[in-house]
């Protein structure tokens, strides 16, 4: 678990991170977001202890990163965002080299370069220089780097900047198996529907303070949140839900609505009969996950 | 298991090529000084040999060393290699040899002929080897003890931080060169040394300290605690090793002649901390919080060097003021004229570096020092006006009665204008990050 209290942190004349306090469970994938300058990469830096804010403790598994950072970088994998590789090394001595520096010897450490290498789909280019990777392979064996040394805490800054959209999709499993695996993940990014797909909390930041820190999935909203879809347009729609006193939140694009309702299964079922007697073309009505743009926008408005 | 970072470093540095090619060069250029000999090994190809393992690991060693961590962050791989779970003095010592092997290389293929043709006796011989071992290792510890500065100070132009020690190399080459006499005795805290001798173990008691130095400021760069003790150690040593050179064991000032020396010393040294540390108005407000928040911890682990040299120098001042031996009273207040002076060199640079648009404040202070003890005092001396010299800088024990009040009173405005560029700093609100 990584618990963060009143965490501060200056550039002269800018307090980049402003008194921040929150705790990430183990075993989550935490998605930071906010705007360009909000703060994003100094937290990350912070976290992996390579910045000393002006105030505030972090502690990861209880120990305190900050007072002496070498044994927290063992448990800590970090991605930033503008990284760099040895041109010159091949592939294998990349990943090796990174094993070997958090302590990862002998049979071990060959074992660890041969799973990151299949993780990351890197298994047949072990020889090739990293010069002569492309651009997404390049990113693919920042990020094997990264977790060579299998860290229980991974830091990602824009894990997915550069790969093509299979490999987007082939890294989101990645995150969702790391995480089943009992890794815990904070990921920086500006896709957000990328985010959705393996993110289980979000951490919002803006002007350097934390404008949310909540669930994405689970126990938050799904079961109120819900989704209708109509099979042709219906123009009475919007005012028909605005009307019903359940319902709040509401958002009709088309012939899809999204809303949150007050009350439980009967008050839904009720809705629906009510919708179908008045001719809604209704061809499916049911829980809806609050998607993560959705989400952002609702706290970012809800700040200003 | 072999050091990660070693290993990283013989991966990317030794190649095939490098392996062939520099012993053919070294042994081509040592093949023409064996035919320039009439096609016989003797002490001119042996010196030939000794230039050889210099230049390689003295001048291109020391630029590796350098340059070896510079490429790193140019390449963005540094922040990684901060990431990683070695300790400092790993992480140093793989650096410093593993940038460095071909340097050391090239100075392994050219030593082998100087046994060869050395017509040296054989105790010399080793003490030749020792000091070539140690110039080497200090030199290279140097540069990249200077890299590492450069980088702390400011990230984008520390490229230029490894330039320095290749100067020094320069300049200490002839003091360090093999064509010296090894014999030339040398006086010592009253002991009598050969010049070869005294200069190995010299090297061996500053490489030391440079190591020392070198694992700080990694722990330091690291974001781990550098304990402040090590700097004051170092500068002790400085000064008590540059006070055994005065002599006189008749005088009874002796003791007050190697105060004043290790003072100078000390001086110097506090000068050159006071250059090269980070003096932005921002380290000093994360110092005050860190104060504020009792964290001593990171307090004295930021604590500027230049700070505690003064806190040492006053207490070597206060030993030069109140030494109960009968020297004249001159004398002692010519080192309190010396510490005003460098009280107001020291606020004066802190005032320059706390302007909002200060963009290079040692290049900025280096000048206004200049103008300070060289220019003013040539224009005066061009203008017959030389008496009005010690006015801005300590001249001569004759003259202290008219340095002395002068230092204190520049010493007061400067802290004038340092607290007023200070207050200019901490009453500036502090923004929001700017987003996009």
């Amino acid at each position: 678990m990584i618990e963060v209290r009143g965490l501060t942190f200056d550039y002269p004349g800018v307090r980049a991170l402003d008194d921040l306090t929150f705790t990430i469970e183990r075993g989550s994938v935490v998605a930071l977001v906010g705007p360009n300058g909000a703060g994003k990469s100094t937290l990350m830096r912070c976290l992996a202890a390579l910045d000393q804010p002006v105030a505030g403790v972090i502690r990861l598994d209880g120990e305190e990163i900050l007072a002496d950072p070498r044994p927290a970088h063992r448990k800590i994998g970090y991605l930033p965002d503008f990284f760099g590789l040895y041109d010159a090394l091949s592939v294998e001595q990349c990943l090796r080299f990174h094993a070997a520096a958090h302590g990862i010897e002998g049979g071990a450490q060959a074992k660890a370069v041969r799973l990151a290498a299949e993780r990351l789909g890197l298994s047949d280019r072990l020889q090739q220089l990293a010069r002569e990777l492309s651009r997404g392979l390049r990113q693919r064996l920042a990020i094997a780097q990264a977790i060579v040394h299998e860290p229980p805490f991974l830091l990602l800054d824009e894990p997915a900047s550069g790969l093509d959209p299979e490999a987007r999709h082939s890294l989101s499993e990645l995150f969702l198996q790391l995480r089943a695996e009992g890794m815990t993940l904070l990921v920086s990014s500006h896709i957000l529907s990328e985010l959705q797909a393996y993110s289980t909390h979000m951490l919002l930041l803006r002007g350097g303070r934390i404008v949310a820190s909540e669930a994405i999935v689970g126990a938050v909203d799904a079961g109120r949140r819900m989704r209708l879809q109509l099979a042709a347009p219906f123009a009475e729609l919007a005012a028909l839900l605005d009307g019903v006193v359940a319902v709040s939140s509401l958002r009709v694009e088309g012939q899809r609505a999204e809303f949150v309702l007050a009350g439980d299964e009967a008050v839904a079922q009720q809705l629906l009969a009510r919708l179908v007697q008045a001719g809604a073309p209704v061809c499916a009505f049911g829980p809806g996950e609050r998607d993560m743009q959705g989400a952002y926008l609702e706290r970012v408005r809800g700040a200003q | 298991m072999i050091n990660p970072e070693l290993q990283r470093n013989l991966w990317l540095e030794v190649t095939p090529h490098r392996l062939i090619a520099l012993p053919l060069l070294i042994l081509a250029i040592l093949y023409l000084g064996f035919l320039s000999n009439n096609s016989e090994l003797g002490q001119e190809v042996a010196d030939t040999a000794m230039l050889l393992a210099w230049m390689s690991t003295l001048l291109w060693g020391a630029m590796l060393a350098g340059e070896g961590l510079l490429a790193e962050v140019r390449g963005r791989t540094w922040e990684q290699q901060r990431m990683s779970a070695l300790g400092a003095w790993q992480l140093a010592w793989g650096k410093l040899l593993g940038s460095t092997a071909m340097a050391w290389y090239g100075a392994a293929v050219a030593l082998p002929v100087w046994l060869l043709a050395c017509e040296h006796p054989a105790a010399q011989m080793v003490l030749e080897l020792a000091r070539l071992l140690l110039a080497g290792l200090l030199l290279q510890s140097l540069s990249l003890l200077a890299a590492l500065h450069g980088l702390r100070r400011d990230r984008d132009t520390a490229g230029r931080s490894w330039t320095m020690p290749l100067l020094l190399a320069l300049v200490l080459l002839p003091w360090l060169g093999f064509s010296g006499a090894p014999e030339t005795p040398l006086r010592w805290y009253g002991g009598d040394y050969t010049s070869l001798r005294f200069i190995v173990l010299s090297l061996l008691l500053f490489t030391g300290w440079v190591l020392i130095g070198l694992w700080q400021v990694m722990r330091s760069e690291l974001q781990m605690q550098v304990h402040p003790g090590w700097w004051l150690g170092f500068m002790l040593t400085v000064m008590f090793y540059c006070a055994g050179f005065v002599d006189g064991q008749q005088s009874a000032l002796l003791p007050m002649g190697r105060l004043g020396v290790a003072f100078f010393a000390g001086l110097i040294l506090l000068y050159g901390a006071l250059l090269v540390e980070p003096k932005s108005p921002f380290h000093f407000i994360r110092l005050l919080a860190f104060w504020e928040q009792s964290d001593r911890r990171r307090l004295y682990s930021q604590l500027p060097a230049w700070l505690s040299a003064m806190g040492l120098l006053a207490l070597t001042l206060l030993l030069l003021l109140l030494w109960p031996v009968p020297a004249p009273i001159e004398g002692r207040l010519f080192f309190l004229a010396l510490f005003l002076f460098m009280l107001r060199d020291t606020l004066l640079l802190l005032g320059i570096a706390f302007s909002p648009r200060s963009k290079r404040p040692e290049l900025a202070g280096v000048l206004y020092l200049g103008v300070l003890y060289l220019l003013i005092p040539l224009i005066l001396a061009a203008l017959n006006l030389s008496h009005l010299a010690p006015l801005l800088l300590p001249t001569a024990q004759s003259t202290v009665w008219l340095s002395l009040p002068a230092a204190a009173i520049e010493a007061g405005l400067a802290f004038l204008f340092m607290r007023r560029r200070w207050q200019a700093v901490v009453a500036a609100p502090m923004a929001a990050p700017q987003e996009e």
